[in-house]
């Protein structure tokens, strides 16, 4: 898988490509803004773009704009993650509101946790979508006023973390030791308790439950 | 008809007004009061001679005699308090004069002849006197030749008039003897032709002056009138034979209309006084009437000159400025008008240019100028605590824009080198992990791991630190992201009402941050809430910010600094806080924040702070 990475420190940008290659990916370029990444993946096509989302001139969100602009220009083939220091819901909504999949919201530590992080570059590689755990544990955990959340049983909710960080089916059951099945049933049990119509695939539905959590 | 207009600059200092006019001081300061006691003495001896001689001859009725000497002395009482009052003008020791001589010419009877001879200069040169003040202007001048011609007239006609007190004219007798029908008829014909043109002199006189002059003229040109139209009336009623030229009821009309005069001289006196009292209540008037325009209508009305001129002087474009914001030099002005300069401490007020009229009475200016002087300091002073106010407000501003863009930059060196170096010494932590396999020695990774553990703890709460010190979401996402990122946190349910859409200006988002982070800490600390409601809404020029709960309430901005912070942080920005918090009703948190802070919201509840 190609990757390139775009951040303003040399040495996180070290550090990231030699992780990367060696978890066998082919790091074919490096960018330290959003002006130079636009350029590099014109040129370079990667399968996926690893972009800090505070870089010059503004230090504010020019990762998730240029995010748009790739996605804007390349469609699916591009895929992008975006880290950041800090989580942001509204961030985490734009990112899964966006296009047709491929782009992921993480927190920059994460980058340590081999697995997670190869793992995340890959799902967005594929055109999935990818939400920071701790954006959506914030988002379940948030004290809210008695409402059909607490409805939902142990499992119920830890599925609906899941969904939201935009794992498949088939993830969420590798991750619980259930079947395929089971977990559809308790997706079935969290939509119609939240009152939510069925999505029709995966960054849907992770929008759908993301909205939820975030407005109710 | 203007008085004392010349061409030099005559300033004369006193005190801290400086009055400028075009007039030379006549009579100066003579008067003193030993001078003063003296004359008057002399006026009482001189009445008590007369009392005493005609009262021996008795010629005519004792209430004559009586009213004759209190002419004299009304005369000369009337000219000390003018003459102190007006030590300028020369009508005051004219009239001292005139009531001397006046009584100096009753002293006949059983007298020697150079007593009698002294009596007739006396009572023709009195007379005249009498003429003269009539005629001249305030200053005591006889502006024209005819003026001057009626006085000489006038100084004839008394050598003329004296039989009718006296009874006994040598002059006349002497001139009578060859053809007295004659002379006398032409004699006549003289006074009357005379006092007609005097009577004609003194109302065109009148008719020209300006209304300050007619304020202090009038009673003095009316008791004129009565004296030249009892004369011209004497005249003709003696002339045709109706009645007697000796007769007491012909004696007492004259003495009581020349008797007018001393009355009128004190009534005008009096006007003055009045007017003096007015200018004192110019200084309350002035108090409740700020505008300048309003300060000219007062002072005109006050002194009574409709062409009343108030001329600031602005040390900016150093020079006097007009109402209507224009330069203007006094001097220009002074042309047919007086000016009077206010200085303070030797700097330049204000210049009045007024009617030179107003300049009679020495007390009046003074008086105008403490209370213009009061109200002009209380305007520079007004201004200039207006504008350090203004000074403050945007300085205190300032100070939290700098401490924002301080603690901004804070935050961004923390992101950009400590959270970096941290975030990459994790990764280089992970990328040893990852190559040491599951081959190596299991104490070491368990010690890695936890070093690796204590590295995200460190940086989670580097993350916290900085986002206490200035959240990213607010520059990164604005207002809306930052709100509902401090609900997601609170550990009391927050429901985010409203949020702005678009991004305000930084000062206003960051204000509106704190208010509201401020005030979600004291809902989790205090209020024992089981809910709270955000609301920021964008109003014409300004954000409001709304915080509730239903908690216990009692919130007082005065305790804790916590509140007192927040509305100093809210009031430096030129913004409202107000906060409702009944015992037992919850706490409802409202912040006006104005877009520009140098125009200041007005919160209704609150008012000027």
């Amino acid at each position: 898988m190609r990757v390139i990475l775009a951040d303003d420190s040399l040495l996180f940008r070290e550090g990231a490509a030699r992780l990367l290659s060696d978890a066998g990916f082919e790091v074919v370029g490096q960018a330290s803004n959003g002006a130079e990444l636009l350029d590099l993946v014109r040129r370079a096509k990667p399968d996926v773009a690893v972009v800090d989302i505070r870089m010059p001139p503004t230090h504010t969100d020019e990762g998730l704009r240029a995010a748009e602009a790739i996605l804007a220009e390349h469609g699916q083939s591009v895929g992008v993650l975006i880290l950041s220091q800090y989580l942001e819901s509204a961030f985490a909504l734009r990112v899964a509101t966006e296009g047709q999949g491929g782009l992921g919201y993480m927190l920059k530590d994460r980058v340590s946790d081999l697995d997670e992080f190869t793992e995340a570059v890959k799902r967005v590689g594929r055109g999935g979508v990818v939400i920071d755990p701790g954006v959506v544990a914030q988002l379940v955990g948030r004290r809210r006023v008695k409402g059909p959340l607490d409805e939902l049983t142990e499992r119920e909710r830890e599925v609906l973390a899941l969904m939201a960080e935009g794992r498949s089916n088939m993830a969420i059951a590798e991750r619980l030791f259930v079947t395929e099945k089971t977990v559809e049933a308790h997706i079935a049990a969290v939509f119609s308790k939240l009152e939510l119509a069925p999505a029709a695939d995966d960054h849907r539905r992770v929008l759908a439950v993301l909205t939820y959590l975030r407005v109710g | 008809m203007v008085s004392g207009i010349y061409g030099c600059h005559d300033a004369a200092m006193s005190g801290e007004l400086r009055t400028v006019r075009w007039s030379r001081p006549l009579a100066g300061r003579l008067l003193s009061p030993a001078l003063a006691g003296g004359l008057a003495a002399l006026a009482l001896v001189e009445a008590a001679a007369i009392v005493v001689l005609r009262s021996v001859v008795n010629p005519v009725g004792l209430e004559v005699i009586l009213a004759s000497a209190g002419v004299g002395l009304l005369f000369v009482m009337a000219g000390l308090l003018g003459w102190a009052r007006r030590p300028a003008s020369l009508m005051g020791p004219a009239m001292v004069l005139t009531g001397v001589l006046w009584n100096a010419g009753r002293l006949q009877g059983p007298v020697p002849l150079p007593m009698v001879v002294v009596a007739f200069v006396a009572t023709s040169i009195g007379l005249a006197l009498i003429v003269y003040m009539l005629l001249a202007d305030p200053a005591g001048r006889l502006a024209s030749p005819l003026d001057r011609l009626i006085v000489v007239l006038a100084l004839l006609a008394g050598v003329r008039d004296i039989p009718s007190v006296s009874g006994a004219n040598p002059l006349q007798d002497a001139l009578s003897s060859p053809a007295p029908a004659t002379l006398s008829w032409v004699l006549s014909v003289v006074g009357v032709l005379t006092i007609a043109t005097a009577i004609v002199m003194v109302v065109a006189r009148w008719w020209r002056s300006s209304a300050p002059a007619r304020r202090t003229i009038t009673p003095i040109y009316v008791a004129a009138l009565v004296v030249g139209l009892r004369a011209i009336a004497q005249e003709v009623v003696v002339s045709a034979g109706l009645i007697g030229k000796g007769s007491d009821v012909l004696k007492l009309a004259e003495l009581a209309s020349f008797a007018l005069i001393p009355l009128s001289v004190l009534l005008s006196l009096l006007r003055a006084e009045l007017a003096r009292t007015a200018v004192a209540d110019l200084v309350i008037e002035l108090g409740q009437t700020p505008e300048p325009a309003r300060l000219r209508t007062v002072l005109a009305r006050a002194l009574g000159d409709p062409g009343l001129e108030v001329l600031r002087w602005s040390p900016e474009r150093f020079a006097y400025v007009d109402d209507a914001g224009q330069a203007v030099e006094p001097s220009a002005r002074a042309g047919s008008r007086a000016v009077t300069l206010l200085e303070r401490s030797g700097r330049p007020l204000a210049a009045i240019v007024h009617d030179p009229a107003l300049l009679d009475d020495p007390g009046l200016m003074p008086s105008v100028a403490t209370a213009m002087r009061l109200e002009v300091e209380n305007e520079h002073l007004q201004a200039e605590v207006e504008k350090q106010l203004g000074e403050v407000r945007r300085s205190r501003a300032r100070i939290v824009e700098a401490g924002d863009a301080e603690r901004k930059r804070v935050e961004r060196n923390l992101h950009d080198g400590a959270q970096q170096r941290l975030v990459a010494l994790s990764l280089t932590l992970g990328l040893l992990r990852s190559k040491m396999g599951s081959n190596a020695d299991p104490a070491l990774i368990a010690q890695l791991d936890s070093v690796s553990r204590e590295l995200k703890e460190a940086l989670a709460e580097l993350r916290d630190l900085a986002r206490g010190i200035h959240p990213a979401a607010l520059a990164q996402a604005g207002l809306g992201a930052a709100l509902l990122n401090l609900a997601e946190r609170s550990p009391v349910p927050v429901v985010i009402e409203q949020v702005p859409q678009g991004r305000l200006p930084a000062t206003v988002e960051t204000t509106a941050y704190f208010v509201a982070s401020e005030a979600l800490a004291n809902v989790a600390k205090y209020a024992r809430a089981t809910r709270a409601a955000v609301s920021a809404v964008v109003c014409d020029d300004c954000l409001t910010i709304e915080v509730r709960d239903d908690g216990v309430g009692g919130a007082d901005p005065n305790l804790g600094s916590g509140l007192l912070g927040l509305t100093d942080r809210v009031e430096a920005v030129g913004g409202r806080l107000s906060i409702e918090s009944p015992a037992g009703g919850g706490t409802r948190l409202v912040a006006d924040i104005p877009m520009d802070p140098a125009r200041p919201a007005v919160a209704g509840a609150n008012g000027e702070g």
